[in-house]
C-alpha cells in the first residue's frame, strides 16, 4: 500500500508475516500509513485485521518482514518499548478496568511515564479534550455505558501523546449516537496530527472517516485507495458495504 | 448468653488473624488465578522463624514480623520466579495447583528435618495475660494478634489503592490484556504479588504460633480453612475474604462454645458444602475480576 509521495510515512509494514502457533494469519502484508493520517482496515472475519494491529502493537511478533516506525525498525521490540515510542493499542474487547474508576484509568494511561508532573498535566489535557472523564471522574468505570466506555478508551489512549493509535472495532456494540460520537472523536485525533489505524467491522462508518484504506483478504492486502474511493468501489460496496446500500448514506453523518 | 457473648469476641480476634493470611492467597489468586495450596505452609515457616528468633536470639514475636514478611516477601517473590514463572499461562490455573502442592509439601519436609515433628508453641511471658472487659475476657495475644491483622491489612489496602504498584496490581486482576498494552509488566507484578501474599502469611504466621501449638504438619488443617475462607469471600475478593474470615472465626467459636469443640473445625466444612451448593461465587465474588 503505497503512500502519496509528498507525505512523511510514520509506520511502514514490509512483507509481514504473523499468527499463532505454526499457523500463519498473515502471509505477507504491506501497508503504511502517513502523519496525521487515518488509515482503515476492512476485511472479513477472520482476515487478519486484529492481527496487524498486534503485530505493530508488538502483542505478537512477526515471524518475518519488517515493521518500521518512524524510521526505527521495531519488529523485535516488546510491546512495552513500542509503547514509549508512541504506539498505543485500543483492543476490540472493553479494555478499561472496571473496579477502577474512570479518573484511575485514565492515570493508567500514562503508566509507563515517570515524570509525575507530566501524569498531572497531561490528565488535564485528556478531561478537557473528552469531558466525560472529568464528568464522571469517580466512578467506577465498569459503570458507565458502552459509548461512554468507548470515550474514556480513547481519552485514555492520549495520556502518552501517541503518534500513532491503533483502533480495533472501535464501533463494535455501540448504539447509532455512540457510534457517531465515537468517529466523530476519531477525526479529531487526525486533526491533532496524530495518525490512526483503524480496524473497522462497520465497514462504511470506518470509511466514512480514513484518508486511506485497505482491504484485508486471507492474510495479505487485497486492494488499497482513499476512504472515499473504497466507499464508491462496487466490488467492495458488493462485498462489505452491503450491496443496494447509498455509499454516501452514513457517511454524511461524520465530520471528516 | 455470657459464654455466647465471650464466644463471638473470641471469633472476631480469631478472624482476623484468618482474614491475614486469607488476604494474601486471594490477591496471589486475583493475579496470578493460583490457588497457592501452599500458603498454609507459608504461616507455618513463619510460626517456626517466629520461635527461632525468640527463643534463639530472644526476639520478642510481635517485633519479628518485622523481621519475617519482608524475608517472607523476598521468599515469595523467589518462588514465583523459580516455580511459576516458567509455567505456560494457557495452563499455570492447573499447574500451580501441582506446583504449591508439592512446595507445601517441601517446606513440610525442611520443617520436620530442621525441627521435629512433635507439637510445639511460642510462650512469651504475657501469653496468659488478659484484660476483664465488662466482664469479659480478652486475651492480651488475641488483641494485638487482630490489632496487627488489622494494621498490615490496612498497609495491604493502602498498597492496592494508592500506590502505582498497587494500581498495576488492580489492573492485571481486572484485565490482563489491557494492563499489558499499557505497559504493567505481568511477570514483575505477578512476582510482587506472590511475594505480598507471602508476606502476609508471615506476619499471620508470627501470631499464629502464639495462638497454637503447631507442628511441620499443621498446614494441612491451616489451608483447608483458608480454602473455605476464601470461597466463601468470593475468589478474587479480598474484602470478601475478610469479612468470610470474621464470620468462619465467629462460627466456629460458637460452635465451639455452645455444641463442643469437636465440632468446631467441621463447621468450616459445612458451610464449604453450603456455600458451594447456594452460592458458589461466595458472597462477594459476583464479579470474578475487578474485586480487588
Amino acid at each position: 500500500m503505497a503512500a502519496s509521495a509528498d507525505a512523511e510515512i510514520l509506520l511502514t509494514l514490509t512483507d509481514v508475516t504473523a499468527g499463532y502457533g505454526a499457523g500463519l494469519i498473515l502471509k505477507g502484508v504491506n501497508l503504511s500509513v502517513n502523519r496525521g493520517e487515518i488509515v482503515c482496515l476492512i476485511g472479513p472475519n477472520g482476515a487478519g485485521k486484529s492481527t496487524v494491529l498486534k503485530s505493530i502493537s508488538g502483542l505478537l511478533r512477526p515471524k518475518s518482514g519488517t515493521v518500521m516506525f518512524a524510521g526505527t525498525d521495531i519488529s523485535a521490540m516488546a510491546s512495552r518499548q513500542r509503547l514509549g515510542r508512541g504506539i498505543v493499542h485500543v483492543p476490540q474487547e472493553r479494555s478499561l478496568f472496571p473496579g477502577m474508576t474512570v479518573w484511575e484509568n485514565v492515570m493508567m494511561g500514562g503508566f509507563i511515564l515517570t515524570d509525575q508532573n507530566v501524569v498531572k498535566s497531561r490528565m488535564e489535557e485528556v478531561a478537557e479534550a473528552f469531558p466525560i472523564v472529568a464528568k464522571r471522574r469517580s466512578s467506577a468505570a465498569g459503570s458507565l455505558s458502552g459509548g461512554e466506555q468507548k470515550q474514556v478508551e480513547l481519552a485514555r489512549s492520549l495520556m502518552l501523546d501517541p503518534a500513532l493509535i491503533l483502533l480495533d472495532e472501535p464501533s463494535i456494540g455501540l448504539d447509532p449516537k455512540s457510534r457517531t460520537s465515537v468517529f466523530a472523536s476519531i477525526s479529531g485525533l487526525a486533526k491533532t496530527g496524530r495518525s490512526v489505524l483503524l480496524v473497522e467491522q462497520n465497514a462504511r462508518s470506518g470509511l466514512a472517516v480514513a484518508h486511506r484504506a485497505a482491504v484485508l483478504e486471507a492474510g495479505v492486502v487485497a486492494l488499497t485507495g482513499s476512504g472515499e474511493s473504497l466507499l464508491n468501489d462496487p466490488e467492495v460496496a458488493r462485498l462489505y458495504l452491503g450491496a443496494g446500500a447509498s455509499a454516501h448514506e452514513e457517511s454524511e453523518n461524520h465530520v471528516r | 448468653m455470657h459464654a455466647l457473648i465471650q464466644a463471638i469476641i473470641l471469633g472476631i480476634l480469631t478472624g482476623g488473624v484468618y482474614a491475614l493470611m486469607a488476604s494474601g492467597q486471594t490477591l496471589i489468586f486475583g493475579i496470578m488465578k493460583v490457588v497457592n495450596l501452599a500458603q498454609g505452609a507459608f504461616v507455618v515457616l513463619a510460626a517456626y522463624l517466629t520461635y527461632t528468633l525468640f527463643v534463639q536470639f530472644g526476639v520478642d514475636p510481635f517485633a519479628s514480623v518485622l523481621i519475617t514478611t519482608p524475608l517472607m516477601f523476598l521468599v515469595g517473590m523467589g518462588l514465583q520466579w523459580a516455580l511459576l514463572r516458567p509455567l505456560h499461562s494457557d495452563d499455570v490455573a492447573q499447574l500451580s495447583l501441582l506446583v504449591t502442592f508439592a512446595l507445601e509439601l517441601g517446606v513440610e519436609g525442611i520443617l520436620s528435618f530442621t525441627y521435629s515433628t512433635t507439637l510445639t508453641n511460642i510462650q512469651p511471658s504475657y501469653a496468659n495475660f488478659s484484660w476483664t472487659v465488662f466482664g469479659f475476657q480478652v486475651s492480651l495475644v488475641r488483641f494485638f494478634a487482630f490489632v496487627l491483622s488489622l494494621v498490615v491489612l490496612a498497609v495491604l489496602y493502602l498498597v492496592l489503592k494508592r500506590t502505582k504498584f498497587g494500581r498495576a496490581v488492580r489492573a492485571t486482576v481486572q484485565n490482563p490484556m489491557s494492563a499489558q498494552l499499557l505497559g504493567v509488566n505481568a511477570q514483575r507484578v505477578s512476582a510482587l504479588g506472590f511475594g505480598l501474599g507471602a508476606a502476609t502469611a508471615a506476619s499471620a504466621g508470627s501470631v499464629f504460633g502464639m495462638l497454637n501449638a503447631f507442628n511441620p504438619g499443621s498446614h494441612y488443617d491451616l489451608i483447608s480453612r483458608l480454602l473455605t475462607v476464601v470461597v466463601l469471600g468470593g475468589l478474587g475478593s479480598i474484602g470478601g475474604s475478610v469479612v468470610a474470615a470474621l464470620v468462619m472465626g465467629v462460627a466456629s467459636s460458637v460452635v465451639s462454645a455452645e455444641a463442643s469443640p469437636i465440632w468446631s473445625d467441621f463447621t468450616f466444612f459445612i458451610v464449604l458444602l453450603l456455600v458451594l451448593l447456594l452460592r458458589p461465587r461466595g458472597l462477594f465474588g459476583a464479579r470474578t475480576r475487578g474485586a480487588l
